[in-house]
C-alpha cells in the first residue's frame, strides 16, 4: 500500500475487518458457483442490515442462497412457503390456549429466526405480505397486543418469480420499500455450469455420508454483529453525500419514473453503499461505491412507466455528474 | 464555491458574447471607455471566481455595480453614455454575474434568458449590419451548451440512432446553424424596412446615425435647443406666462446661464426672452392667448404661424437639400473645352419625360436611365430638394437623378431634359421659389465603376499646346496603374494631394490653366478643368460640371434639412461609362469625394489578393496543428507533468487525472460526466495489467485524498499511471477493448 494515512487504526481495522468476511464469502461462493459479485452484494445486504429480495428464475439457487447463508451464520433458518391461503399468523406466530396451565401460550412464528426464507412471496395474499412489515422495519412482531423481539440479526430474503404470474399478488410499495437489495442471480456461466455438474458427480471411492463435511460457523453471528457496527462507522464526506442526494432527487424528477426513492430509501442506500466501502478495505465512501450498488438498491424501489428499470437507472446515472478529484 | 464545469464556462462565454454585442453601438460613442470597461469586466471576473467567498462576493458586486461607475467617469472625462446604453450594459453585466456566480441550473437558465435577450435586442437596435454576428455567435454557442447539456438523455434515448463519435456534435450543431441560415434567407424580404427604426424611439432618437450628438442624448439635447433658438415657434424661446409659472426647468434653461441656480419669480418686466432685433419676427410674438373674463379664465397655446410671405425667410440659401450631405448637385454640364472656354457640342436633350406613377405619385424619368432604374432599383434613393431662390430654369440634382416628382405636379411638359443632360423647367425663367421636388438618383458600386469604366481611343482634337504639360503629368501619374479607374483615381489624388485650393489667385498672362500648373495654386474650376484635361488624354471621354457641394456641416440638426449657400458653387468632373452613363470625380482638396462602395465580392478578392500568403500560412498551419494535435498536446501535458512538484498532493492527483482524460480525449474516449473517475480509468486500462495495478494505486491515493479526507504523504510511484497513460497507449487499449 502505497498511502500512509494519519488516521490509520480506521483504514487498517476495515481491512483486518474485511479478512472475517472472507471464509463467509468463500462459503457461500462454494454453493453458489460463478455469481461473485452478486453473493457480494448479498453479503452487503447483511452487513447493512438490510433484507434481500430475490427475482429470478425457477432453478437458479434462491432457496440454496437461503440455506447456505443461515448455515454460513450458524443461525437459525426458518422458511415460509407462501400459498394464496398462508395467514399473517402462520408467519407472526399465534397464541393458544393451555388447558392444563389454563393460560394462553404463544407459538412462535417463523419470523423468530435469525434467517426467514419466504420463498415465492408475491404467491400470498397482501394481507400476509404485509404481516411482514413491522418484522422488517423494526425487529418486532405484535401479537395480540405485546411487542415481541426478534432475533437483533433477523434478516428476510424473499424470493419471487418474475414468470407464471398467474395468481400472484404484485409486492405493495411499502413492502418493496424495507427491502434494501433486489438481486437477479441468473443463470451462470458455461464454466460454473460445468463445475456444477461436476460437483453433482460423487467420486467412486467416497461415501455419499462423508460428501458433505461439518465445517466450523464461517461467520458466527456475534461477529457479524460486530461487523455491522464497524459498517455503520464508515465514512461519508460531504461531496459523496452531495451526490447521492443528487442520485435520489434526479429518480424522484425523471419523466419515466412513477415513485422516486423516498428518505428510506436513501438511508438504506448509504448503508449499503457503506457496507460495499468496508468489503472493500475501506473506512470511507467514494463515489464509485453509490453508483455500483444503485442498480441492486434503485430496481427494487423505482416504479417505472415504459422502459425497464435498468435502462432508467443508467440514464440516471448518466444524467448526474460523478464527483471528480477536485 | 462553483467550480468550472462546463456549463458554467458556456454560460460566462454567452454572457461575455451579450456584453460585447453592445460593442457596436457603444464603440463610436465612447471608444475608449468601453473597451476600459470591458477589460474591468475581464478583471473582476477573475476576482469574482476566487475561492474566497468575500473575494467572489466582491467581485460579483463590481460587476454588477461597474456600467453605472464607468458611466459617471464617462460623463467626467469623456462624452456622457447614452442612459438606455447604460441600461443595456447594465444586462450584460448581470448576465456575466449570473454566469459566474450561479450555483443552480435555474440562475444559469437566467444568465441566459438575459443574456439572449441583450444580444437579439443589441442586433435590432444597431444600425450596423454586421450586427447580426452577435445573435448568430450566440445562438451557436447556445445550441451548443444545449445539446451538450442534454446529450447523455439525448443519447440514452435513442441508443440505436446516435453512433457515439466525437464528430456527431459539430455535425448536429452545423445542422442546426444550416437552419437558422436558411430560415433568415427565406424571411430576408420582410425586413426590408427593418433597417432602422424611427427617430423618437430609442436609441436613435434625435438623429439620423450614431455620430449624432443629439442622437446619444435623446430629445431635445444642448444642441437642437441652440439650433433651434432662432426659430420662434420652436421650443427654445418660448418663456411665455405659462412656463414661468412652472418651478420646474424648462428646455429654455438648459441654454440659460442661470442654470442651477434657485428659481426666482421674475418681475413683470423681466419675463421676456431677449432676442437679437434682426430675428424677431413681430407675428411670432405671442404663443399663448389667454383669456379672463367672468368666473372663467383659459389659457390656450396658439399655433405655431407659418411664413406667410416669402421674404420673411431670413435663410440665406439658395436651395435646401434634405438627402445624403458632403455629395454635389449638378446644375450645368460642358463637354468640350478649347484650351480656354468650356462648352456644350453634344446634344443629350429630351424634350418629353416618360410619366411613372408610383404609388399615385407622378414620377417624370428620363427615359436614358429610366431601364437602369428598374434594374437596380435598390441602389435608387431619393433626395428632397426645396429651391429658395435659384434664378435658374434648371434643377440642381445629384449624380445619376433620373427621375423627379413634384407633389401634385402630373404635367409632363413641366420638366424636360437640356442639351447638357441635367433636369430643367422649360419656358421659365427660374424654378419658382419653394418649390419642392423629389429627385430619385442611383448610386454606383466600384465593382460597376471597374466593369464598365474603358480605356477608348482619344477622341478630343484640341492640340493646344498650352496643356502639354498637363498630358504629360497625366501620363506620368497613371504609369503605375493598370485599370482605367485606378489611373482616374490617381489623377484626383494628385490634384487632391499636390495642389492648394485658392480662389484668390488670378492669372493675368496665358493660359490659367497653365498658371495653375506652374504655381499648384487655383480655384475649383481649374481642378475640374485640369482633372477632365488629363482624363481625356488618357481616353476616358470627361466633362466640366457646374453646380453646388452640399457641405457635410450644413446639416441642420433642428430644421432637418441641409442650406445650401451661394458661396457653395462648385465645379467638378464627370467621365463617361461605357454604357453612356456619366459618374463624377472630386480633384479639389477640402471637398469629400464620392464614394462608391465595393461590393462585399470585391472586398473579399481584395482581402485575398492582399492576405492570401497568411490565410495560406494559418490554414496550412492550422491544419498541422490540428493533425499533429494528438503529439504536441501530449507533449505539452508531459511537459506539465513534470513541474507537478509545485503543487500540494490534492491539486497533483487532480492534475494527473486531468492530464489522463485530456490525453483519452485526444484518443477518442471522453469520460461521460455520469461516470465516476475510477469506474472509467479501471475500465480504459483493464486491457494491460501493470497499468491496471498502477491505476488502482493511484485512484486508491485519490480516493483517500478526496473522499477520505486524509492528508496523505504520496510516493512517486502511485503517480505512475499518468507517464504510462500517453495517448498511444490509450489508442492501443481502446483497440484492445473493442476487438
Amino acid at each position: 500500500m502505497t498511502v500512509s494515512l494519519d488516521k490509520t487504526n480506521g483504514q487498517v481495522e476495515a481491512r483486518i475487518a474485511v479478512e472475517h468476511l472472507r471464509p463467509f464469502q468463500t462459503h457461500l461462493r462454494s454453493v453458489l458457483l460463478g455469481k461473485e459479485r452478486e453473493l457480494d452484494f448479498v453479503i452487503a445486504c447483511l452487513l447493512s442490515q438490510g433484507h434481500l429480495l430475490l427475482d429470478d428464475l425457477p432453478g437458479t439457487g434462491k432457496t440454496t442462497l437461503a440455506k447456505a447463508i443461515a448455515k454460513g451464520l450458524g443461525g437459525t433458518l426458518s422458511r415460509v412457503q407462501c400459498t394464496p391461503d398462508l395467514m399473517p399468523a402462520d408467519i407472526t406466530g399465534f397464541s393458544m390456549f393451555n388447558q392444563q396451565t389454563r393460560e394462553f401460550e404463544f407459538h412462535d412464528g417463523p419470523v423468530f429466526a435469525d434467517v426467514l426464507l419466504a420463498d415465492e412471496l408475491n404467491r400470498t395474499t397482501p394481507r400476509t405480505q404485509s404481516a411482514l412489515l413491522e418484522a422488517m422495519a423494526e425487529r418486532q412482531v405484535s401479537v395480540d397486543g405485546k411487542t415481541r423481539g426478534l432475533s437483533p440479526n433477523f434478516f428476510v430474503i424473499a424470493t419471487q418469480n418474475p414468470i407464471d404470474s398467474h395468481g400472484a399478488y404484485p409486492l405493495p410499495e411499502a413492502q418493496l420499500d424495507r427491502f434494501s437489495v433486489k438481486l437477479k442471480i441468473g443463470y451462470p456461466d458455461r464454466d460454473a455450469q460445468r463445475k456444477i455438474l461436476q460437483r453433482e458427480v460423487l467420486p467412486g471411492d467416497s461415501e455419499p455420508s462423508k460428501c458433505e463435511p461439518e465445517n466450523a460457523v464461517p461467520l458466527p453471528l456475534d461477529q457479524l454483529r460486530a461487523l455491522q457496527e464497524s459498517t455503520r462507522k464508515v465514512e461519508v464526506s460531504e461531496r459523496v453525500v452531495d451526490y447521492l442526494i443528487d442520485l435520489v432527487e434526479a429518480t424522484r424528477s425523471e419523466s419515466d419514473v412513477e415513485l422516486g426513492v423516498s428518505p428510506r430509501g436513501m438511508m438504506l442506500w448509504q448503508a449499503i453503499a457503506q457496507s460495499w466501502a468496508f468489503m472493500q478495505g475501506r473506512d470511507f465512501v467514494t463515489p464509485t461505491d453509490i453508483a455500483e450498488t444503485a442498480q441492486p438498491v434503485l430496481s427494487v424501489r423505482l416504479l417505472t412507466r415504459a422502459d425497464s428499470v435498468d435502462s432508467v437507472i443508467e440514464r440516471i446515472l448518466a444524467s448526474v455528474p460523478a464527483p471528480e478529484y477536485k | 464555491m462553483p467550480s468550472w464545469s462546463r456549463k458554467r464556462i458556456e454560460c460566462v462565454i454567452l454572457a461575455a458574447v451579450g456584453l460585447l454585442a453592445i460593442a457596436p453601438l457603444r464603440i463610436k460613442g465612447d471608444e475608449k471607455f468601453f473597451v476600459y470597461e470591458l477589460i474591468a469586466f475581464g478583471l473582476t471576473g477573475v476576482i469574482a471566481s476566487a475561492r474566497n467567498k468575500r473575494l467572489r462576493t466582491a467581485g460579483l458586486s463590481i460587476i454588477v455595480g461597474a456600467p453605472i461607475v464607468f458611466s459617471l467617469l464617462a460623463s467626467r472625462f469623456a462624452s456622457p453614455v447614452a442612459p438606455e446604453l447604460i441600461a443595456l450594459t447594465q444586462f450584460g453585466a448581470v448576465a456575466l454575474a449570473l454566469a459566474l456566480g450561479a450555483s443552480t441550473t435555474r440562475t444559469r437558465s437566467m444568465s441566459l434568458v438575459v443574456s439572449g435577450f441583450l444580444v437579439l435586442f443589441c442586433a435590432v437596435i444597431s444600425d450596423e449590419g454586421q450586427a447580426i454576428a452577435f445573435p448568430l455567435v450566440w445562438m451557436a454557442i447556445c445550441v451548443w451548451h444545449l445539446i451538450a447539456n442534454h446529450w447523455d438523455r439525448l443519447e440514452t434515448a435513442m441508443p440505436d440512432q446516435v453512433s457515439r463519435h466525437p464528430t456527431t456534435r459539430p455535425v448536429t450543431m452545423g445542422l442546426a446553424l444550416a437552419v437558422l441560415t436558411i430560415g433568415g434567407y427565406a424571411v430576408r424580404d420582410r425586413f426590408t424596412n427593418g433597417g432602422n427604426l424611427s427617430f423618437e424611439l430609442m436609441p436613435t432618437s434625435g438623429g439620423t446615425t450614431w455620430d449624432h450628438s443629439a442622437a446619444r442624448k435623446g430629445v431635445g439635447s444642448g444642441d437642437a435647443a441652440i439650433a433651434a433658438k432662432d426659430h420662434a415657434e420652436s421650443f427654445g424661446a418660448v418663456d411665455s406666462d405659462i412656463f414661468l409659472e412652472s418651478t420646474e426647468s424648462t428646455l429654455f434653461d438648459m441654454i440659460n446661464d442661470m442654470v442651477g441656480e434657485p428659481k426666482m419669480k421674475k418681475q413683470k418686466w423681466e419675463r421676456r426672452q431677449a432676442m437679437a432685433n434682426d430675428n424677431v419676427i413681430p407675428m411670432h410674438e405671442r404663443a399663448a392667448k389667454s383669456e379672463k373674463g367672468g368666473g372663467s379664465f383659459s389659457t390656450e397655446r396658439l399655433p405655431p404661424p407659418k411664413h406667410r410671405h416669402f421674404e420673411d425667410a431670413k435663410e440665406a440659401c439658395v436651395v435646401q437639400w434634405d438627402g445624403a450631405t458632403g455629395i454635389r448637385l449638378a446644375m450645368q454640364r460642358f463637354d468640350a473645352f478649347d484650351g480656354v472656354s468650356w462648352i456644350q457640342t453634344r446634344d443629350f436633350a429630351e424634350p418629353k419625360l416618360t410619366r411613372v406613377i408610383i404609388g399615385e405619385q407622378h414620377w417624370f424619368f428620363d427615359p436614358k436611365l429610366q431601364s437602369a432604374f428598374d434594374r437596380h432599383s435598390k441602389s435608387v434613393s431619393v433626395g428632397l430638394l426645396k429651391v429658395i431662390r435659384l434664378k435658374s430654369p434648371r434643377l440642381p440634382v445629384p449624380m445619376l437623378s433620373g427621375a423627379v416628382h413634384v407633389k401634385e405636379v402630373d404635367r409632363q411638359d413641366f420638366f424636360a431634359i437640356d442639351r447638357d443632360g441635367s433636369f430643367f423647367m422649360p419656358e421659365r425663367d427660374w424654378v419658382p421659389p419653394l418649390t419642392v421636388v423629389h429627385v430619385a438618383s442611383q448610386s454606383l458600386l466600384e465593382d460597376q465603376l471597374r466593369e464598365r469604366l474603358s480605356l477608348a481611343p482619344k477622341i478630343g482634337t484640341n492640340e493646344n499646346n498650352s496643356l502639354e504639360s498637363w498630358r504629360s503629368l497625366a501620363h506620368e501619374v497613371t504609369k503605375a496603374f493598370e485599370e482605367p479607374y485606378d489611373k482616374l483615381n490617381a489623377i484626383a489624388n494628385h490634384l487632391r494631394e499636390e495642389f492648394v485650393l485658392d480662389r484668390s489667385v488670378t492669372f493675368d498672362d496665358g493660359s490659367a490653366l497653365e498658371g495653375f500648373f506652374k504655381s499648384k495654386r487655383g480655384g475649383n474650376h481649374l481642378f475640374a478643368t485640369a482633372a477632365a484635361v488629363m482624363a481625356d488624354e488618357l481616353g476616358l471621354e470627361s466633362r466640366l460640371v457646374t453646380g453646388f457641394y452640399v457641405r457635410p456641416d450644413a446639416f441642420d440638426f433642428a430644421a432637418g434639412h441641409s442650406n445650401v449657400l451661394p458661396t457653395d458653387v462648385h465645379f467638378w468632373v464627370e467621365v463617361k461609362l461605357r454604357d453612356g452613363q456619366w459618374f463624377e470625380m472630386e480633384p479639389t482638396p477640402g471637398y469629400l469625394p464620392p464614394t462608391y462602395k465595393p461590393s462585399w465580392r470585391l472586398l473579399a478578392q481584395r482581402m485575398a489578393a492582399r492576405y492570401w500568403p497568411h490565410a495560406a500560412i494559418s490554414i496550412v498551419s492550422t491544419g498541422c496543428l490540428f493533425w499533429l494535435r494528438r503529439y504536441w498536446i501530449n507533449f505539452g501535458l508531459t511537459l506539465i507533468w513534470l513541474v507537478r512538484g509545485l503543487f500540494p498532493v490534492q491539486q497533483r492527483l487532480r492534475l494527473g487525472m486531468w492530464i489522463i482524460e485530456t490525453r483519452a480525449a485526444l484518443a477518442g474516449m471522453r469520460r461521460p460526466s455520469g461516470t465516476t473517475q475510477r469506474t472509467w480509468l479501471e475500465g480504459l486500462s483493464e486491457g494491460d495489467g501493470a497499468i491496471a495495478d498502477a491505476s488502482r494505486q493511484f485512484l486508491d491515493v485519490a480516493d483517500a485524498a478526496f473522499f477520505g479526507r486524509r492528508n496523505i504523504t504520496l510516493r512517486e510511484d502511485s503517480l505512475r499511471v499518468v507517464r504510462m497513460l500517453s495517448v498511444q497507449t490509450i489508442s492501443n487499449l481502446l483497440t484492445k477493448v473493442t476487438t
